[in-house]
C-alpha cells in the first residue's frame, strides 16, 4: 500500500461543510512516556490570555488579605488560583485607542502604516520568548483567536489589526489562526509520519536549487557575493530547518505523560462561541503538554467583538462592544461584567486543567507564566490607565506568587514585559525602548 | 553694491580656472565649513570631511551643487559671529571652480556603463512572472511581505531588495502553491451555493435578514459576516455573490476578506440585485470568508460646496457666559484623573452649547446656510483640549466625556445627565434635537448641499466553484495530461524552463530539476505530484528567483542578449521576456538598433506595459499619500490614481512631448472626474481623453492625485505642494527640514494657510529653505484639498501669485506652466530621464552615468522630446547595455 504524502491528501480524509456536532474533547487519555528521564527538570513556559474591551473598574479586584489575595468581580471565578497569581495596579497602556491598545499589548508599542503599506510596530514578548526556545520544540509559537476581524478601519488603521496581540518582527504582525483544526493541524501535522514525508519532499526541492545555486558564485562579479551569500544562508537555513522536520533531535525534555491528541472532526468554525473557546484552549493545552512548542497565546475575542453572549445569559442581548459603552448605567454594567466574568471562568478552566497536568513532581502551571488580562480598563471611556492584568504560575519557581503589586507612577506594561524577560532568563535591559525598569517584587 | 561686483569680476579674471581639488580647494572647505559639515558635526546631512579627492567630490556632486547655490547667495558660510568668513578672493576661487570642475566638467572622462547588482526578483516581478510561466495568473506571492522603496524611489531599488532567511522558505511556499494550483485543474470540479439567510441561521452572530427574510444585511464595518466552508483542492476558484443596496440608496461599498485579509473590494449599485465576483487562490481545506460594509468605498457625488464661513456677529451673539461648568467634587480634588476628566467634560459641554445656541439662532433667523460642522468651527479649541490623561488628545464625544465623569461619580450616566440639565441648563438630547432641526431645515434650504450617504447592503446568495480562468487564459492542459513518461516530464520541463530563464535549460539544471521528478514519482507513483514539486523547484531556481547578468566576475562587458531580453522586459513589463523576445535573443538578433527599436514599440503597445506605468507613476510621483487621504471617497482616489498613469502610458504609446507632463492641453476624465475638475460633462465611467478649452486642468500639477496627496485632510500644504515640484518634477536636492519644527498652526479662522507661512517666513530661520519652497506651493493655491477649484480660501480670494527663488513672478497655474515650459524645461526632461534610468537599472545614478544622462538630454532636445523615442534611445545607452563587473557600485 502506498502512503500519502501531501498536506492535501492528509486534508481530504475528512471534508464537507455540513455543521456536525463537536466532539466533546480532543485530548485523549494521558499515558506515561517511555524513556522519558525522571528527573529531567521540565522547561519554563509562556501563555498570554487576552479578553477585548476592558473591565468595569470596580470589576477587576485583588486584595492582599492575611490569608492571601481575596479576588472580586470578573478574577473571582480565579479565587482558587490565588495563591498562584501575581496581580497588579498602575500599569498603563497609553497606546492609541482600541486597535493600538490590543497589537501593542505584548510589545509597549502602537502600530503606524507607512505609504507603502508596510506597519511598523516592535516585537512582542511572546515572540521574544519564541525566538529563544525555537529550537527546542516543534513550532516556535501557537497563536490563536476565537472572532473573525472586523473590515474597515479608523483611518488608515485597519479594525482587522484588534485580532492580533503577537509580533514576530516591527513589521510582520502574525495572524492569529481561527479554525480548531487548522491550528490543530499546525501544531501536529509535522510530527506524524505523513508531515515528514512532506518535509523529505520539500528538502529535495531544496537540494535541487542548492546544485544549481553554488557554482553561481563563479559566473557573477565578486561584488555580489555578498547578496549571493544572503540567497544561500536562506536556502541552508530551511535545509536545516527540514532536516530538524524530518531527523527530530531527541528533546532536551521529554514529558513524563504524553495523550493521544485528536484531530477536530470538522473544518471551519464552530457555531458554538464556547465550543470553540473550550476546543481552543484544548489544542493550546496540548500543545504545551507534549512541549510542540513553549509559547501560546489566545485572543478571546475581537477588540470591537461583536459576540453576543446570550449563551452565558439569555438576557444578554447586545453585543460585547455595546455593554462595554455602558455609560455607568446600572442594567449594562451588569451584562458588562457578565460577560469579563465569563473570561475569568474560561481561564480559570485552561488554569485547573494547566494544574492537573503533572510533570514530575511539578505542574504545567507550576512551570509556566499566563498572563492574562485586556488593553484597557474602563471599556466605556477606552480608559488606558490602570489596566487589569495578572499573571498565573510561577515560570518554574521564578515569580514571587501570592502578592498583589502596586506599580510605581507612570508605569506601563512594558515594565510587566521587561520583568518576565528576566523572569525567563533574558537579561535585557530595556524592552523595546520603552522603558528599562523593571518592577519591584514580582521575581523572587 | 556696484563696488562689490567689479572686485567680483576683477577676481574672476584673476583666477586661473586650474585649480586643484587637493591642493587649493580643500584646504579653503576645511577652514570654512567643516566646523558644521564634517566629523562630528554634520548639519543638514552634509559631510565634506570624506572628500579627500576629486573622486569623492564627483560622486557627491549634487552636494557641491548645492554649495554652489548656497555660496553664491552668501547663505553659506553663515553670517554668524562664531563662522569665519572666506574673502572674497576665496569665495569666487571656489565658486568658479565648483562651476568648472564639478557642474560643467568634461564627463565622458569618467564614464562607465556601472554595474547592476545581483538581487531577487520584487514581489510584483515574481507574481508577474509565475504568470508568464504557467501561462495563468495563479496570483503568486501574494504572502510574501511588500518591498520597500530603495533610495532610487523604485520598490525594484536592487540595493533594498535584500534576501533575509527566511525569505527562500516564503518563496518556495509561494512556488508550491502556485505549482499546487495549477494542478488544481486535474481535479474534478467542484460548485457550491447557499443563501445568506441559510447561512446566516447556522452563525454564532446575530445577523439581520432583509425584511422578507430573502438575505442579509450589512450597515456596520464592525459587524461583517463570516463563514468558513472548506476547499476541496488547491485551485482557482470564482466566488460569486448576489448584491444589492438595501434601503434605497443606490451606491454601496462592500469588502471581502479572506481568513482576515483583505483581498476584494467592490462597489454595490442599485436596488436590484447583481452579481460581483472575485477569483480566489485557495487551498485545499478550511478557509473564512469575511464580508464587510465599507461605507469609504461607494462613489457618491458629493455636492461640491465652497466652505461658508459663518459670520462674526452670529457667533458673538453666543453668549459664552451660559457656558456650563461642572465643579470637581471636593472629595476627588486631590485625583489627577478626575480632574482631567471634568475639565474635559466642561470643554466638550461648552463646545456643544455653543453650537446649540448657534444653530437656534440661525434657526430662528431663518438662516440655515451652514454645515452642521461648520458650526462646530466657531470654537475649535473646546473640543481639542488635552483630555483624560497625559497620553490622549483627541477630540472627545460627549458620550466618553460624560460617561468617565458618570464613573467618577458613581452615577448612572443618565442621572448625571438630568444633574447637567437641572444644575447646569446643559442638556444633550435638547443639543442632539436642535442640530436635528437645524439640519433639517438646512437640507430644505439647500436640497443641493446635502451630503449623501453610502446605502446598506443586502446579500442575497453565494455561489462558489472551481477552475476559474481568467479571461484569455487557456486552460493548462499541455501541462496535465500526456504524462505518461519521464520522457513527457521532460519535454514539459523543457518549455516551462525557457520560459522561466528565458533560454534553454543547461544540462545541470535539467539533471538537477528532474531529479525532483523522478524522486516524488518514486515515492508517490503519481506523475503529477512529480510535476508539482519539479515546477516548485524551477520557480525558486536562481536564474528564476534572482536577477544577475552572467559574465567575467571583475571586468566590463556588454550583457548577452538573453539578459538584455530580461532588462527589457523587467523594465517595461515588470516580468520576464515572451517568446518573441527570447527567440531574437537566441538569434542574436535582439541587440541591433533596428531591433531593440522595433520591440520597444512592440512592447509599449502591450497590455503589460500598463504594470510598468502603474508602478513606476505611483512611485515616481509618491502618490501612495493618497490612501491617507480620509475625506476623499475612495472612488474619487482609486480614478486619481488611474489618471497620471494613463496620462505617462500614452505619453509613451502615442510619443508625445515629454514636456506635456507639465503643459498638456488634454486630461483624463470620466464623468466623475470631469464633475469635480470643473470641465464639461462627459459620461460612464471610463477615464477618456479629453482636449482642454480652459487652462485650469492639463498636466501633472493639475491633477487631483498631486493636489491631494500633498495635501492634509483638511488644508493645503503650499511646503509639501512646493517640494514635490522642486524634488519630484524638476528633480532638485532639498535638505532634510531640520528637527524640531514646529506644526504650522492653522486653527485660526481668520487667516489662510498661505497667511499662516508667510508669517512663518517671517523668521529668518526659517526662511532660507521655505523660499525656495513655498513659493512653488502657492502657485497651486486655486487648488483644494481635493485637488477641485476655488476661487476663495477661508471666504478671502485666493492669491497665488508669488515671487520664485529665481526673482521671476508668477500668478497661478498657468504662467507658472509657461515658466516652467521657458526656463526649467532642461531640468524637468533630466529629472524624467534620470528617474527612467534608475528604474530601468534598479539603482541610483552616480556620476559615472553623467554623461551617458547629458547624452540622452541632448537626444531628447534632438527628437522634439518624444516619450517614446526616449525609451528607444534609453535601451541603447551604455548603462542599460552593459556591465562592468569591476566596479563596486
Amino acid at each position: 500500500m502506498r502512503t500519502t504524502t501531501t498536506r492535501r491528501t492528509f486534508l481530504r480524509t475528512t471534508a464537507g461543510v455540513i455543521a456536525l456536532p463537536w466532539m466533546e474533547s480532543i485530548i485523549g487519555a494521558a499515558q506515561p512516556v517511555k524513556g522519558a528521564a525522571p528527573n529531567s527538570k521540565p522547561p519554563q513556559r509562556f501563555v498570554a490570555m487576552f479578553f477585548p474591551n476592558g473591565v468595569y473598574p470596580t470589576a477587576w479586584q485583588s486584595k492582599p488579605t492575611p490569608t492571601g489575595l481575596k479576588f472580586g468581580g470578573s478574577l473571582e471565578p480565579l479565587q482558587a488560583f490565588a495563591k498562584q497569581a501575581v496581580t497588579f495596579e498602575g500599569l498603563d497602556n497609553p497606546l492609541g485607542g482600541h486597535l493600538g491598545q490590543v497589537a501593542g499589548f505584548l510589545s509597549g508599542k502602537d502600530f503606524a502604516p507607512d505609504k507603502n503599506g508596510i506597519v511598523t510596530a516592535a516585537t512582542s514578548l511572546d515572540q521574544m520568548l519564541a525566538q529563544r526556545w525555537k529550537n527546542d520544540t516543534f513550532i516556535p509559537s501557537l497563536h490563536l483567536a476565537l472572532e473573525p476581524p472586523s473590515q474597515g478601519g479608523f483611518g488608515n488603521r485597519p479594525k482587522s489589526y484588534g485580532n492580533s496581540i503577537s509580533w514576530s518582527s516591527p513589521t510582520s504582525k502574525i495572524e492569529p489562526q481561527l479554525s480548531p483544526r487548522q491550528a490543530f493541524d499546525q501544531v501536529f501535522f509535522g510530527q506524524t509520519e505523513v508531515g515528514k514525508l512532506a518535509a523529505a519532499r520539500r528538502r529535495r526541492i531544496v537540494d535541487a536549487v542548492w546544485d544549481q545555486a553554488k557554482s553561481l558564485r563563479q559566473r557573477v562579479s565578486t561584488y555580489d557575493h555578498a547578496k549571493l551569500d544572503q540567497y544561500l544562508d536562506s536556502i541552508a537555513d530551511l535545509e536545516a530547518k527540514l532536516d530538524k522536520a524530518i531527523h527530530p533531535q531527541p528533546r532536551p525534555w521529554t514529558p513524563p505523560h504524553t495523550t493521544e491528541p485528536k484531530r477536530p472532526e470538522q473544518a471551519g468554525i464552530p457555531t458554538s462561541y464556547h465550543e470553540h473557546m473550550r476546543l481552543m484552549m484544548e489544542i493550546q493545552l496540548l500543545a504545551l503538554q507534549t512541549d510542540s512548542t513553549r509559547v501560546a497565546t489566545l485572543v478571546m475575542g475581537h477588540e470591537i467583538s461583536r459576540v453576543v453572549y446570550d449563551f452565558v445569559d439569555k438576557k444578554l442581548k447586545r453585543n460585547h462592544h455595546d455593554f462595554s459603552h455602558h455609560r455607568n448605567d446600572p442594567e449594562k454594567i451588569e451584562g458588562y461584567n457578565r460577560i469579563t466574568r465569563w473570561f475569568g471562568e474560561q481561564a480559570a478552566w485552561l488554569l485547573g486543567k494547566m494544574q492537573s497536568i503533572d510533570e514530575g513532581g511539578s505542574s504545567l502551571l507550576d512551570n509556566s507564566i499566563v498572563l492574562y488580562g485586556s488593553g484597557m480598563k474602563d471599556g466605556n471611556t477606552h480608559e488606558p490607565l490602570n489596566v487589569p492584568v495578572a499573571l498565573f504560575g510561577s515560570g518554574s519557581g521564578r515569580l514571587k506568587t501570592g502578592r498583589h503589586i502596586a506599580a510605581p507612577e507612570e508605569s506601563v506594561l512594558a515594565n510587566l514585559h521587561l520583568t518576565l524577560l528576566h523572569a525567563y532568563g533574558i537579561e535585557a535591559d530595556n524592552f523595546n525602548g520603552v522603558t528599562s525598569k523593571t518592577l519591584g517584587g514580582v521575581l523572587v | 553694491m556696484i563696488r562689490a561686483s567689479s572686485i567680483a569680476f576683477f577676481v574672476l579674471a584673476l583666477i586661473s580656472s586650474a585649480a586643484d581639488f587637493e591642493t587649493d580647494i580643500r584646504p579653503l572647505v576645511q577652514h570654512y565649513c567643516l566646523k558644521c559639515h564634517g566629523g562630528d558635526e554634520v548639519e543638514a546631512g552634509v559631510d565634506f570631511s570624506l572628500h579627500r579627492e576629486m573622486k569623492d567630490v564627483l560622486r557627491d556632486r549634487t552636494m557641491w551643487m548645492d554649495a554652489l547655490e548656497q555660496i553664491r547667495s552668501g547663505d553659506m558660510p553663515p553670517k554668524k559671529k562664531s563662522s569665519a568668513q572666506p574673502s572674497e578672493a576665496e569665495r569666487q576661487q571656489l565658486i568658479t571652480w565648483i562651476n568648472e570642475s564639478v557642474v560643467h566638467t568634461d564627463w565622458r572622462k569618467y564614464a562607465d556603463p556601472g554595474r547592476v547588482s545581483l538581487a531577487r526578483v520584487t514581489k510584483l516581478e515574481f507574481r508577474h512572472a509565475v504568470r508568464d510561466v504557467l501561462g495563468m495568473d495563479v496570483q503568486a506571492g501574494t504572502f510574501l511581505s511588500n518591498d520597500p522603496e530603495g533610495s532610487t524611489g523604485f520598490t525594484n531599488d536592487r540595493e533594498s531588495l535584500s534576501f533575509p532567511l527566511f525569505a527562500f522558505d516564503d518563496f518556495l511556499r509561494e512556488a508550491e502553491r502556485a505549482a499546487e494550483t495549477v494542478m488544481g485543474f486535474a481535479e474534478k470540479p467542484w460548485q457550491w451555493g447557499r443563501e445568506f439567510e441559510e447561512i446566516a441561521r447556522a452563525a454564532t452572530f446575530i445577523t439581520q435578514l432583509t425584511d422578507s427574510g430573502d438575505g442579509i444585511v450589512l450597515k456596520d464595518a464592525n459587524e461583517p459576516f463570516s463563514f468558513a466552508f472548506e476547499a476541496p483542492h488547491t485551485g482557482l476558484y470564482v466566488v460569486t455573490l448576489r448584491a444589492r443596496t438595501f434601503n434605497g440608496e443606490p451606491l454601496s461599498g462592500l469588502g471581502l476578506f479572506l481568513d482576515g485579509t483583505p483581498v476584494q473590494e467592490w462597489i454595490i449599485e442599485g436596488v436590484e440585485a447583481r452579481d460581483y465576483r472575485a477569483r480566489l487562490n485557495l487551498a485545499a481545506g478550511a478557509h473564512t470568508l469575511n464580508f464587510g460594509y465599507n461605507a469609504a468605498l461607494a462613489p457618491i457625488i458629493q455636492p461640491k460646496v465652497t466652505p461658508q464661513m459663518v459670520p462674526e456677529k452670529f457667533a458673538r451673539q453666543v453668549s459664552k457666559k451660559s457656558v456650563p461648568q461642572l465643579e470637581l467634587p471636593t472629595k476627588l480634588k486631590d485625583n489627577r484623573d478626575a480632574f482631567e476628566s471634568f475639565r474635559r467634560l466642561n470643554n466638550v459641554m461648552a463646545a456643544y452649547k455653543l453650537t446649540q445656541d448657534l444653530a437656534q439662532l440661525l434657526l430662528d433667523r431663518g438662516e440655515t446656510d451652514y454645515e452642521e460642522h461648520e458650526l462646530q468651527k466657531l470654537h475649535p479649541g473646546l473640543l481639542q483640549n488635552p483630555v483624560m490623561n497625559r497620553f490622549q488628545q483627541s477630540k472627545v464625544p460627549f458620550n466618553l466625556a460624560a460617561g468617565k465623569v458618570a464613573v467618577l461619580l458613581d452615577l448612572p450616566q443618565k442621572e448625571l445627565e438630568r444633574r447637567l440639565q437641572k444644575e447646569q441648563g446643559f442638556s444633550h438630547d435638547a443639543y442632539v434635537r436642535t442640530v436635528k432641526a437645524y439640519n433639517e431645515a438646512f437640507a430644505k434650504k439647500h436640497p443641493d448641499r446635502v451630503r449623501k450617504k453610502a446605502g446598506q447592503i443586502a446579500l442575497d446568495r453565494i455561489e462558489m466553484r472551481s477552475h476559474a480562468l481568467a479571461p484569455g487564459e487557456p486552460r493548462p492542459d499541455w501541462l496535465l495530461s500526456g504524462l505518461n513518461s519521464e520522457e513527457d516530464a521532460a519535454r514539459v520541463l523543457g518549455e516551462l524552463g525557457l520560459r522561466a530563464f528565458s533560454r534553454l535549460l543547461r544540462p545541470e539544471e535539467s539533471a538537477a530539476l528532474l531529479g525532483i521528478y523522478r524522486a516524488t514519482f518514486a515515492e508517490t507513483q503519481s506523475r503529477r505530484e512529480a510535476l508539482r514539486d519539479t515546477i516548485a523547484g524551477l520557480l525558486v531556481s536562481p536564474p528564476f528567483l534572482l536577477r544577475y547578468a552572467e559574465g567575467p566576475r571583475e571586468a566590463s562587458f556588454a550583457i548577452d542578449q538573453v539578459e538584455l531580453a530580461r532588462r527589457l522586459s523587467h523594465f517595461l513589463w515588470l516580468s520576464i521576456p515572451d517568446a518573441e523576445l527570447r527567440d531574437l535573443a537566441a538569434a542574436g538578433k535582439l541587440a541591433e538598433p533596428a531591433v531593440l527599436v522595433a520591440q520597444v514599440d512592440r512592447m509599449v503597445a502591450d497590455a503589460r506595459f500598463e504594470e510598468f506605468t502603474r508602478a513606476f507613476t505611483t512611485q515616481w510621483l509618491d502618490l501612495s499619500n493618497l490612501d491617507n487621504q480620509e475625506k476623499l471617497p475612495a472612488d474619487l482616489k482609486g480614478l486619481m490614481r488611474e489618471e497620471p498613469a494613463l496620462f505617462l502610458r500614452d505619453l509613451f504609446r502615442e510619443n508625445r512631448d515629454v514636456l506635456d507632463l507639465v503643459g498638456a492641453r488634454y486630461a483624463y476624465v470620466n464623468a466623475r472626474l470631469a464633475d469635480h475638475y470643473d470641465l464639461p460633462p462627459v459620461s460612464g465611467h471610463e477615464l477618456r481623453r479629453v482636449e482642454l478649452t480652459t487652462d485650469q486642468r492639463g498636466g501633472l500639477l493639475a491633477m487631483g492625485a498631486m493636489l491631494a496627496s500633498t495635501s492634509t485632510a483638511e488644508r493645503t500644504s503650499p511646503v509639501n505642494r512646493g517640494a514635490w515640484i522642486v524634488e519630484l518634477l524638476l528633480g532638485k536636492h532639498l535638505p532634510p527640514p531640520p528637527p524640531s519644527v514646529p506644526e504650522l498652526k492653522t486653527d485660526n479662522q481668520a487667516r489662510t494657510v498661505r497667511e499662516e507661512l508667510e508669517q512663518h517666513r517671517s523668521n529668518p530661520a526659517c526662511a532660507g529653505c521655505h523660499a525656495k519652497i513655498d513659493p512653488y506651493g502657492f502657485v497651486l493655491e486655486h487648488y483644494d484639498p481635493s485637488g477641485a477649484w476655488r476661487d476663495k480660501d477661508k471666504g478671502k480670494p485666493v492669491n497665488a501669485s508669488t515671487t520664485l527663488d529665481d526673482g521671476i513672478h508668477v500668478d497661478g497655474l498657468s504662467e507658472f506652466r509657461r515658466y516652467v515650459l521657458d526656463r526649467r524645461a532642461d531640468e524637468l526632461t533630466r529629472n524624467v530621464i534620470t528617474r527612467l534610468l534608475s528604474f530601468a537599472l534598479g539603482r541610483e545614478l552616480r556620476f559615472t552615468d553623467e554623461a551617458t544622462v547629458l547624452d540622452l538630454m541632448a537626444q531628447a532636445k534632438q527628437d522634439g522630446y518624444q516619450a517614446r523615442t526616449l525609451l528607444h534611445r534609453l535601451v541603447q545607452s551604455a548603462p542599460f547595455k552593459m556591465q562592468n563587473n569591476a566596479t563596486s557600485n
